[in-house]
């Protein structure tokens, strides 16, 4: 568990932008292991979780929203629930049939230039899939998806 | 259909005992036989129990929200299909969590406000963890606690799935989460300890309770809670507030323990209002007696709203003495 100093989770704002057009993050992000970035909203200090940190075992501070992916971010479902009202660029809207197959964990068949997606169906969003220029990769949960 | 086991004739008398009134008895072991309504909380980190409503009754789903003072609390009429409940991409996305109405009421006897510091001692699959979360506005901190791996997996796919972000969770033994939390000095405002019990409330979904039920187990989870109880009382800050809750009524696992705390802290039982019939707590059992304000104690029985049973009591911390320090 590491929380990111400023400089670090301005360059994390920052790439966030660049992809989805997230502009604000007012909580703490920490790091778990190499890659995944977990938010926490909650108010204790980056001191006070530190001293937990220390002295607990703790498998878990708050919600794992995205994961650095080659220099590019993955946001996770609930990443993409959490920032659902700033996330403005990159979506991709998904008909009735492609969003039925993304929710059962399914790789779309649609080319589309390289990057994340966002996808979208009837004013929701429903994650977030890397277009490779001919599919979208799937990344909802086993244990999420629909059976 | 879930097999029907036939309770022990101890548990019988235990009850009759208990409910005294012969009419009462029978409805209480009739309708452990018969499987209540299914319920589900609105998830309002994520949606608004209007919005849901609506998507749900596009699905043909009949609905009712039986409180007007809680309307995150839904029943579902309709007779769904095995599983269905948890198969909606409503569900997937987090907008609501299935919950047995009584085991909302530790929440809301609880009243989770945005700058508490909040411990969930036993909180695995995170029902209550999220929403305490969800009346706390992802704000102040809630931490966790569970010991089985496989139960943290649960809790943490749950509290994911349903947006929470201010919960930090713990995997500890309660006793040794309450010893190493007093040591550095960490309190809380509000703790709720929703113990592991006998079960003898959950018996219209877990009926093998029936089978696996003995006074001695109640005796054993009666010395376990107390000291859970006792530990957890110990990380409370000075007016700060515990729920102790079970779904069990065993005195054993509920007023012996409140009368545990009563006898050696600083405390004061408080009332709670909740929107579903209950019953006070007992004022003795056998050769035990209680305190006069383990009336303020509540008993929810399975017959008396059709859900599940349980015991829920607020204790107030009035200061860190204990008794024989006074």
């Amino acid at each position: 568990m590491k929380p990111l100093n400023n400089p670090d989770k301005k360059k994390i704002i920052s790439q966030l932008e660049k992809q989805f057009g997230i502009k604000k993050i007012p909580y703490l992000i920490l790091k778990f292991g190499k890659e995944k970035l977990r938010i926490y909203s909650g108010n204790l200090s980056k001191q006070e979780l530190y001293n937990l940190d220390n002295n607990l075992r703790i498998e878990n501070i708050g919600l794992y929203s995205a994961k650095w992916e080659q220099d590019e971010i993955r946001l996770t479902l609930d990443g993409v629930q959490l920032f659902k009202n700033q996330i403005n660029k990159n979506i991709f809207e998904l008909d009735d049939n492609q969003s039925n197959e993304w929710l059962k964990g399914n790789d779309l068949d649609i080319k589309v230039e390289r990057s994340w997606k966002i996808l979208k169906h009837n004013n929701e969003l429903i994650g977030c899939g890397k277009s490779t220029g001919e599919k979208i990769s799937n990344f909802v949960p086993k244990e999420r998806r629909i059976k | 259909m879930k097999q029907y086991y036939e309770p022990k004739p101890a548990l019988v008398k235990r009850m009759e005992i208990l409910l005294k009134n012969k009419e009462d008895i029978k409805k209480f072991f009739e309708i452990a036989k018969t499987r209540g309504k299914k319920s589900i909380r609105v998830n309002t980190l994520k949606t608004s129990p209007g919005e849901l409503i609506e998507r749900l009754k596009n699905k043909g789903w009949k609905l009712n929200q039986p409180f007007s003072s809680y309307p995150e609390i839904i029943q579902i009429i309709s007779e769904l299909e095995p599983g269905e409940l948890g198969k909606t991409q409503e569900h997937l996305l987090g907008y609501y969590y299935i919950q047995e109405i009584t085991s909302m009421m530790p929440i809301i006897a609880l009243k989770p406000k945005e700058d508490d510091t909040i411990l969930d001692l036993c909180a695995s699959p995170g029902s209550k963890t999220t929403q305490a979360a969800a009346k706390a506005g992802n704000k102040g901190t809630i931490i966790a606690n569970d010991l089985n791996i496989r139960r943290i997996s649960i809790l943490s796919a749950n509290l994911e799935r349903l947006g929470v972000t201010n919960t930090i969770i713990t995997r500890h033994e309660g006793l040794e989460l309450c010893n190493k939390l007093s040591r550095i000095n960490i309190k809380f405002n509000k703790i709720l300890v929703d113990a592991p019990c006998s079960g003898e409330g959950n018996i219209r979904y877990s009926p093998r309770t029936y089978l696996e039920w003995s006074e001695g187990m109640l005796r054993r989870f009666g010395a376990k809670n107390k000291k859970l109880a006792s530990a957890s009382l110990e990380l409370l800050k000075t007016n700060g507030e515990m729920i102790y809750s079970t779904c069990t009524h065993s005195p054993e696992e509920n007023e012996e323990v409140i009368q545990h705390l009563i006898e050696n802290y600083d405390i004061k039982i408080q009332e709670i209002k909740l929107p579903l019939k209950t019953r006070q707590g007992i004022d003795k059992w056998k050769d035990k007696k209680f305190h006069l304000d383990m009336k303020k104690a509540v008993r929810i029985y399975h017959h008396d709203n059709n859900m599940e049973g349980f015991f829920l009591c607020k204790i107030k911390k009035l200061s860190d003495k204990k008794k024989e320090e006074k």
